[in-house]
């Protein structure tokens, strides 16, 4: 195995291990659609991050850092728009629908701008939207190890926390637990988004973020297991599929992951309800 | 403050739990961005008291209930327990919705639920020890269902999971606890058990305001009763404020 298909292959498990664990807490919260309003606001930011570099000429060494700071920048004020909706007293479906409009609409503006000068090609827009593991190098990968350390450390620190405030969030209002979490979850899954984009692209997100809970769930009846158990199989079937794109099958990679999921899950759908095991995922 | 409170976790670890008024609100109003629910609403709980609010359905009983403790921001007024703001002293106070928003679906079982009560003592990175897992077996084996344990939370029944809910509220060990319609479409068995956990409850001369609906049982529950019709109308023993006129204007009827 030479050394880029390892890159890639590390890039790919641990966008697996991470976005997995983190969708298993995303989909018992019920915010699938929150994470992918999240990705659509980071499009605005990694946009403005191509022209930034082309207008100022800043080099090339920089353009990772700036696509970090605008993509969190802009993805922050989108999800920023959804808590004061939701505070305004829109429900959360409104919120999203109209955060995730406000996101196209800024991004498509942005990407006009960016594109009159030059400045953003197509093939950009398409690696932004697609991602494509097969061009990852090791600068783009260690943003999702570090966040994948972080987040395994915050796991095992937060877990009773985290298991609480996930399934009694009025409980865990009172208990004082809400705010603190409530912060610490929005820069999280920004960070998710910034971290896996590079892998996966953007119209893959959200699957890798649902998907792996969904298999895992009707198996499991513990938090630990679910979050553990999701962070698994996107590992693992992000790593295969890698494995697959890189010698087997020539296939776009993201694509392959997300199929892979697909096809596991319904594998073990039809397996559980075999079994008569476990209840359905929402 | 609050908002400030809650990002922090602040709480006051001096709080005198030998207070006389244990609940004290003070022209509290509360609304939903329009007129408002309660209005002027002013009354105190006295430590080792259960007062019962009752009122018409509309009256704003869950209303100020939520209101005391912040969870819909009061337009004017205050509530404070021994004291102090919720915020500070949440630890000792703790509140069982009507309607509860526990996604029973969960991963989890029914003793990790109970244990949920614990959390307010231990802050975010605290980990349950043996001190906690004992009161949350305590509290299993008051409400009676220590045998469900171990059973995951989707396989409870409506019964059960009130059941729950209580002990989840037991486990904290609070000195003051506000329960809306804890008696509302509960089965004989938990109402026995619940009714007897009140008492426990009392007898450790803690205190329990509760919304309550069976206006007949009133007398027998509590020693006094505040009758709640957008405001404080009446309050008095149960037998005063069945008998009062407020009471014949609230409900349109005389329960003398």
């Amino acid at each position: 195995m030479d050394y880029n298909t390892l890159i890639v292959l590390v890039g790919l498990v641990s966008s697996g291990l991470l976005l997995g664990s983190f969708g298993a807490l995303v989909s018992l919260r019920g915010e699938n659609l929150t994470a992918d309003v999240a990705g659509h606001g980071v499009v605005s930011g990694v946009v403005l991050s191509q022209g930034v570099i082309v207008w100022f000429g800043l080099g090339t060494w920089l353009a990772v850092p700036v696509l970090w700071v605008l993509g969190f920048t802009s993805s922050a004020l989108i999800l920023c728009f959804i808590f004061f909706l939701r505070w305004r007293g829109y429900s959360v479906g409104a919120s999203q629908a109209l955060a995730i409009a406000l996101a196209y609409g800024s991004s498509l503006i942005l990407l006009s701008i960016v594109q009159a000068t030059g400045a953003f090609s197509t093939k950009g827009l398409t690696l932004l939207l697609l991602g494509d593991a097969a061009t990852l190098t090791l600068g783009k990968v260690l943003p999702a190890l570090m966040l994948l350390l972080v987040w395994g450390l915050a796991f095992l620190l937060l877990r009773r926390a985290l298991h609480d405030w996930v399934l009694d969030r009025h409980a865990s209002g009172l208990a004082g637990l809400q705010s603190r979490l409530d912060l610490v979850w929005a820069v999280a899954t920004v960070a998710l988004v910034l971290s896996a984009l590079p892998a996966l692209g953007l119209t893959l997100l959200v699957g890798m973020l649902t998907l792996p809970a969904l298999i895992v769930r009707p198996w499991v009846t513990s938090f630990s297991g679910l979050v553990l158990g999701s962070a698994l199989i996107g590992g693992v079937v992000s790593g295969l599929a890698g494995w697959l794109s890189a010698g087997v099958l020539p296939l776009p990679t993201g694509a392959l992951v997300v199929v892979s999921l697909g096809a596991v899950w319904a594998l073990g759908s039809v397996a559980a309800g075999l079994r008569r095991k476990g209840v359905p995922a929402r | 403050m609050n908002a400030l409170s809650n990002l922090f976790m602040i709480t006051d670890r001096n709080v005198s739990l030998s207070v006389d008024e244990a609940i004290r609100v003070s022209g509290l109003r509360v609304g939903y961005g329009g007129a408002p629910v309660v209005d002027d609403v002013s009354f105190g709980v006295n430590r080792g008291e259960r007062l019962a609010v009752i009122g018409a359905n509309g009256a704003g009983k869950s209303t100020l209930l939520k209101g005391m403790l912040g969870l819909i921001r009061p337009e004017t007024g205050s509530a404070t327990f021994l004291d102090r703001p919720f915020w500070a002293v949440r630890q000792h106070v703790v509140f069982v919705a009507q309607a509860d928003e526990t996604d029973w679906d969960f991963p989890s079982r029914v003793r990790d639920l109970v244990a949920m009560g614990r959390g307010v003592h231990l802050g975010l990175t605290g980990r349950l020890g043996a001190e906690d897992w004992r009161a949350v077996d305590v509290a299993l084996e008051r409400l009676n269902i220590a045998d469900l344990a171990a059973r995951p939370l989707s396989e409870l029944s409506g019964g059960q999971r009130r059941r729950v809910l209580l002990a989840r509220a037991l486990a904290q060990d609070p000195q003051i606890m506000l329960l809306d319609e804890p008696f509302q479409a509960i089965d004989a068995a938990t109402r026995e058990a619940l009714i007897t956990v009140l008492d426990d409850f009392q007898a450790e001369g803690k205190t329990a305001l509760i919304v309550h609906h069976n206006l007949g049982e009133v007398r027998s529950l509590f020693d006094r009763v505040a009758l709640l019709d957008g405001t404080v109308t009446a309050l008095d023993t149960p037998d005063a404020v069945l008998a009062s006129d407020a009471f014949e204007r609230a409900f349109g009827i005389s329960a003398r």
